[in-house]
Parts: structure tokens; sequence; C-alpha cells
């Protein structure tokens, strides 16, 4: 038997037991988003260190915000079909009730939506702590719509 | 085919070898007041060995089309193509940064390909500095300005002003006749209790999405210290 039989031989066996184990354990789950501190660049925290009073800000589409997005989150993206000032004036009365911290979460790590806002929000001058979440979506996928248990009530 | 290369195609693991490579992979693109859309091409050609299929270009926007030139998809070795982006204004102003996702046949869903990036820089004409007025909770209840900067080729006038609620009273002073107003927002109720007001300001600037402008004015305890 030459090396490409043997090699061919291998593979199948390798496949076959790949196949029996997906059978009886399922397909593997989907590995929780983990946050290394190391990694967070200015302006970023990690879903583990946000605590308090907390108002939520969801950076995604208008669409997923309203299918997933977490409870008392308010909406404010870069779709230019959206009313900014709306937008604006929302999250400005959610700091005003009382946000001791603002979280902006977009759809995935490499969404850089979430930093845009963020800066817009901290141009609205209010002093209040803005972060983005560090994995944005991925970190919260499969947490529920109130991941803490502490976050400020919304619209 | 070696024996090596046999082994990871047949366990399905055979590197990307085939890839679109981008001229210009970020574009920043400078719109004008009276542009509604703003177009931009992503020049690319395949430097791979393999032909490769676009399967999906998404920029998580509906403001933002993705066409790949002529509707081909499939791009030969050393075959080049064109992705076109064309992003809609809105009512947006400063800069506006989106990422353009390109899948290619065999990319799985979570990891695309490319990541393309446009930033498109739409003129703020009416500036308002500061954005918000702040007063402490159990403060004076003095008079603070918002100053109101136009930067435009026609005079822009300031045709009203006026808050969300009574907690607090705006008067408009002008400074410069359309070139350069202020806003003196005063808590008539004084600030023993925390509260919010939009100051909305309207122009006659005939650029519809810069018309209305906002700022707002807030009496807030003072902010807890965060690490």
């Amino acid at each position: 038997m030459n090396a490409v039989s043997q090699l061919g031989v291998i593979v199948l066996v390798s496949l076959a037991a790949a196949g029996a184990t997906w059978l009886v354990k399922g397909p593997p789950s989907e590995p929780a988003f983990v946050c290394d501190p190391a990694q967070l660049t200015e302006g970023e925290i990690c879903l583990a260190d946000v605590s308090g009073n907390v108002l939520w800000v969801d950076a995604r589409t208008r669409s997923e915000w309203k299918r997933n997005g977490l409870e008392g989150a308010i909406l404010w993206n870069l779709d230019p079909k959206e009313d900014e000032n709306a937008m604006e004036a929302g999250v400005a009365m959610g700091i005003a009730g009382g946000a001791e911290l603002v979280v902006v979460y977009c759809g995935s790590e490499a969404c850089g939506t979430s930093k845009q806002i963020a800066n817009r929000i901290r141009g609205l001058g209010f002093g209040t702590p803005v972060k983005t979440l560090h994995g944005g979506w991925d970190a919260l996928k499969g947490l529920g719509r109130n991941p803490l248990t502490n976050s400020s009530s919304g619209p | 085919m070696n024996a090596l290369t046999l082994a990871f195609f047949l366990l399905g693991i055979i590197p990307g070898v085939a890839a679109l490579e981008f001229e210009t992979p970020s574009i920043e693109a400078k719109a004008d007041l009276s542009d509604k859309v703003v177009t931009r091409d992503f020049k690319f050609r395949n430097n791979g060995k393999e032909a490769v299929k676009i399967t999906q270009a998404d920029a998580g926007c509906s403001c933002l089309a993705v066409q790949v030139g002529g509707g081909k998809f499939s791009y030969a070795p050393g075959e080049s193509g064109v992705l076109r982006a064309t992003f809609e204004l809105g009512s947006f102003q400063g800069t506006v940064e989106k990422k353009i996702n390109i899948w290619l046949e065999g990319d799985p869903e979570e990891k695309p390909s490319t990541t393309l990036t446009m930033s498109v820089l739409i003129p703020v004409i009416i500036k308002l500095e500061p954005k918000s007025l702040k007063w402490q909770v159990g403060g004076p209840a003095e008079a603070k300005v918002i100053d109101i900067g136009m930067d435009y080729s026609k005079l822009i006038h300031v045709t009203s002003v006026a808050t969300s609620n009574d907690l607090f009273t705006a008067k408009l002073i002008t400074v410069e006749e359309g070139k350069h107003y202020q806003v003196e927002v005063t808590p008539q109720k004084g600030t023993d209790s925390a509260g919010l007001a939009i100051i909305r300001i309207e122009t006659d600037v005939d650029v519809a999405k810069q018309r209305v402008q906002q700022g707002f004015a807030v009496i807030s305890k003072p902010l807890k210290k965060t690490k």
C-alpha cells in the first residue's frame, strides 16, 4: 500500500469516528465569548466588569434591536434613515434618568459602529462614563435580555 | 497533488489559497451638502491560484448598498473586478464609518474573507457648543449659554428656540445675524430636583436634514466616581 492509499485510509477512519461522535454527542456547541482584559482597546469594557445602573445602547439595526435587543436598550445606530435627533434624545433622557455608565454594543467584535456611537454620546457632554462592549453581540449571545441584575429600565 | 495536500483536501481544511486583493480596502469620501448618496468603487483582483466566488457582501445597514460590478460573482486567477458601495446620507452629520464584509464561497458565516471600510464625511454647518448645559441639584440656578456658530456659504437664521418642558426657559440672542447666535437657558423652577429638557433650535437653512438642531439642559446629581 503506498503513502497516498495509507493516508486515504487514515482519513476515512477519522471521518467515520468524527461522524459517529457527531451522531452520539451532537454538533459542537458554540464557544462562549471570552473577554481578555489584555486585549481591550481604549474605551472598551468586558461584560464581567459591567455593573450598577447601566444604560445599554444598541448600535445594531432597528430590526435586530427589536428582535433581541437587551431589556431597556436604546437604539442608536448609524443608519441615515433613522432620526438621529430622536435617538440622541433617547440616550440623553436615559442618562439623565440616573445611568452611572453607558455601554454601547454592536453586532460583533469587528463592527466599528459602537465606537462611533460612543464618541457621539461622549460628545453630548453629560460626563457619564461611556464604554463599548468588547465582543459586541458575541459577548451577549445566549445570556437573555438582561445580562445584569441591576440594569436600567428603558422603553 | 502530494500526500499532504490530498490529506488537507479530504479533511476539507485546505488553506484559503484563493483570495481577492483590494487596491484600497479603506476609502474616505467627502460628501457635498447637496448629495443624497455617495458612491465609491472598491477595485479588486484575484491574486490567488484558485477561482473564487463572492457569495455575500454586507454592510449591515440599509443605508449602504453593495453591488458587484456587472453582476459577476466568480473570478478566475488574475481576473479583476469592482465592488460598488452606495451610501445614502440621510440626516447624519460628521463622519460616518461603515464596514463592508465580503464572504467568498467556503467562508464560515462568522468570518468573512475581507472587511472593507467606507468613511463618509458629511459637513457640519451648524455647530452647537456645548451641546449640553448642566446644573447640579441644589446648585445655583444661573443662566448658561449654548453658542451656535454657522459655517455655510449663505446666512442661516435661527427661526425659533423652544424647550421640551417648563423646567427651563430659553432665550435667543443674536450675536451676528445669520452667522452667530446664542441660546441662554435658565432653570426657571430652580435646581431642587433632577430633570432634563431638550432645547429645539429651528433654522432656515436650505439643507433640510440640518434644519433642526437640538441641545440639552440637565439638572443632575453629582456623578459618582468610577474606576
